[in-house]
């Protein structure tokens, strides 16, 4: 009876123990699933907030970069982008159109210079008219010379040579006058060419510059629209990053209760630890000894009883009370 | 076809009135209309330059008003162009004039 | 002789230059009414007055003919009166210039003066353009051109033929 009693005290305790350390093995896995669920779910969140940051850095690049005002001013970047361009077409219309006015204002002067040429050619004009009025009174003279010469007879036949030459004086002079009078019409002719000449470099319609600058000025107020537009959404943008970045620290936050699994492991593997002591205080050898009475066999269970009660005490004080996050606060841990 | 200018001088104010087309044309009517004026040499004249009639200006006018602006003595004498319809003004705009010219 | 040139239209016509006194620039003359239409009118030359002949109006010439601007450049030839020509040729002052009132002979263009040898003057062809054969002294080829030396005499209205 004694030794049936004994033998079965023993397998309790033996399987006792087993029990103990398969619980000790589960504890132990589960602490390290959620370790590792933990680690991993920290990572991918970050993971999260690092992409979503880079996403904001993307598009707020690709929205600067079609907004860059100074791209080509310095050389240095040589970014092309619409804003830039639209006002670069401005740039070359503004010089066109000055091109035009300069060429305008040089032709306008030639053509001053041109129409005082003219005027002095009609003052040539004029004196050669003079020069022939001389040249015909002097024809006039020198053949009322020659008439009085020859009323004079022998005697008047010196003087009507000298006559006779001063008129052919007087026909050169004309003639000479004639032939600059022809060179005049010429040059005059040729001045008119080269006025009308000018006149073509001179008159550009200026319509086409009013039109170009109004679609200059629609792209630039179209450009304004998109930069608005790229504003607006670059700030819905970066609203929906912060959202996700504040998401992201609220989750990481949560994922901190791996400290709490760790301490309940903890508590939970010196809870194993008291009841191993128990199983080794419930030694067979103990209660079925020779030569022990009843009295000391309650004795001595007592004793194994109060030690347990001790450590489990011992191990609760030291135990976490929270069972939820939420109740105390993170700093705790 | 083109314009015809007319002149109402003052003492110290000329103003030359374009009327029709204001184009290469008028390049004599329009240098006669100041010449007098300014080959005097004299300083501080103001000219008034009335586009109310004028229907179209060309880039030769510009050429000619930049001529009136240099012969007048840039400084010395201001050039005002008044009643410019919009059509007009805008060409004047487009070339910068406001810079150069008082346009009202 | 010497023949003072001179031309009217198309025609080239001589003067002999004995009869004529001077030749001067059209000026201003005035008009004498109820005179032949030939007569342009009267000038004041230094003093003397001159009663004007418009030789192609004298020639019968019509407006057409007269051509534009008629007179208004044109000279005057100014001929000698009779008694002036006596005392250089007296006997060419009897047979071609019987008039004593100074006269003169409004025409286009002056000429020159050209020595003609009279063994060349040829009587004028019977059927001449722009004037009639009773005005003309005689003709002469010169250079190529018909020199028509002019009958003073018959064109002033003093008929050769008639008076003696």
């Amino acid at each position: 009876m004694e030794d049936e009693a004994r033998r079965i005290a023993e397998e309790i305790v033996s399987e006792y123990r087993r029990q103990l350390e398969s619980v000790r093995f589960e504890k132990d896995q589960v602490k390290n699933l959620v370790q590792d669920a933990i680690g991993k779910l920290t990572d991918s969140f970050n993971g999260l907030r690092s992409s979503s940051d880079e996403q904001l850095g993307l598009v707020t690049g690709l929205t600067s970069s079609m907004q860059d005002d100074d791209g080509g001013e310095d050389g240095s970047d040589k970014k092309i982008n619409i804003r830039g361009f639209v006002s670069e077409t401005d740039k070359i219309l503004k010089t066109f159109v000055n091109h035009i006015i300069l060429v305008s204002r040089q032709s306008m002067e030639m053509v001053h210079r041109i129409d005082d040429l003219s005027s002095q050619m009609a003052e040539i004009v004029e004196l050669l008219n003079d020069i022939n009025a001389i040249a015909e009174q002097t024809n006039v003279l020198s053949l009322n010379a020659r008439i009085v010469a020859a009323r004079a007879g022998q005697a008047g036949e010196a003087f009507s040579v000298v006559a006779s030459e001063v008129r052919k004086l007087a026909r050169n002079s004309h003639e000479f006058s004639d032939r600059i009078n022809g060179v005049v019409r010429n040059s005059k002719k040729n001045i008119e060419s080269a006025k009308g000449i000018v006149e073509i470099m001179a008159s550009k319609d200026m319509s086409f510059a009013i039109e170009a600058k109004g679609r200059v000025d629609e792209m630039m107020a179209e450009v304004s629209e998109i930069d608005r537009f790229t504003a607006e959404t670059i700030h819905k943008v970066t609203g929906v990053a912060d959202q996700i970045s504040n998401q992201v620290g609220v989750a990481v936050m949560s994922m901190q209760f791996e400290d709490m699994v760790t301490q309940l492991s903890e508590s939970m593997e010196k809870k194993i630890h008291v009841l191993e002591n128990f199983s080794q205080a419930m030694d067979p050898d103990i209660l079925f000894g020779d030569g022990l009475t009843a009295v000391d066999r309650m004795q001595r269970l007592e004793q194994v009883l109060e030690g347990q009660r001790a450590g489990f005490n011992a191990v609760d004080r030291g135990a976490v009370q929270q069972s939820s996050m939420d109740e105390g606060d993170i700093e705790l841990f | 076809m083109s314009g015809t200018i007319s002149v109402e001088r003052s003492d110290k104010e000329t103003v030359i009135n374009i009327k029709g087309r204001f184009n290469f044309e008028m390049h004599s009517q329009f240098r006669t209309a100041y010449q007098e004026d300014t080959s005097k040499g004299q300083k501080g004249r103001k000219f008034v330059i009335d586009l109310s009639g004028t229907e179209y200006i060309d880039s030769s006018a510009l050429g000619m008003l930049l001529l009136l602006r240099e012969e007048a003595g840039t400084n010395e004498s201001d050039i005002e162009i008044i009643n410019a319809k919009p059509e007009i003004r805008k060409i004047l705009e487009t070339a910068n004039f406001q810079r150069l010219f008082k346009i009202s | 002789m010497l023949v003072s040139t001179f031309t009217l239209g198309d025609l080239y016509l001589g003067i002999d230059i004995v009869l004529v006194r001077e030749i001067n620039r059209s000026m201003e003359c005035t008009p004498v009414p109820g005179s032949h239409d030939y007569i342009r009118g009267m000038l004041n030359i230094r003093g003397r007055v001159i009663t004007l002949f418009d030789l192609k109006k004298r020639l019968g010439w019509s407006d057409n003919e007269l051509g534009d601007g008629a007179g208004i450049k044109q000279y005057n030839v100014i001929m000698k009166t009779h008694s002036e020509v006596l005392k250089i040729n007296p006997r060419l002052a009897e047979t071609k210039c019987p008039w004593e009132d100074p006269v003169g002979l409004a025409v286009d263009q002056l000429g020159d003066v050209r020595e003609i040898v009279d063994d060349n003057i040829l009587p004028p062809p019977a059927n001449m353009g722009g004037i009639s054969a009773d005005f003309v002294h005689g003709v002469v080829e010169f250079e190529r051109n018909l020199l028509i030396i002019l009958d003073v005499a018959t064109v002033l209205g003093f008929d050769e033929r008639s008076s003696g």
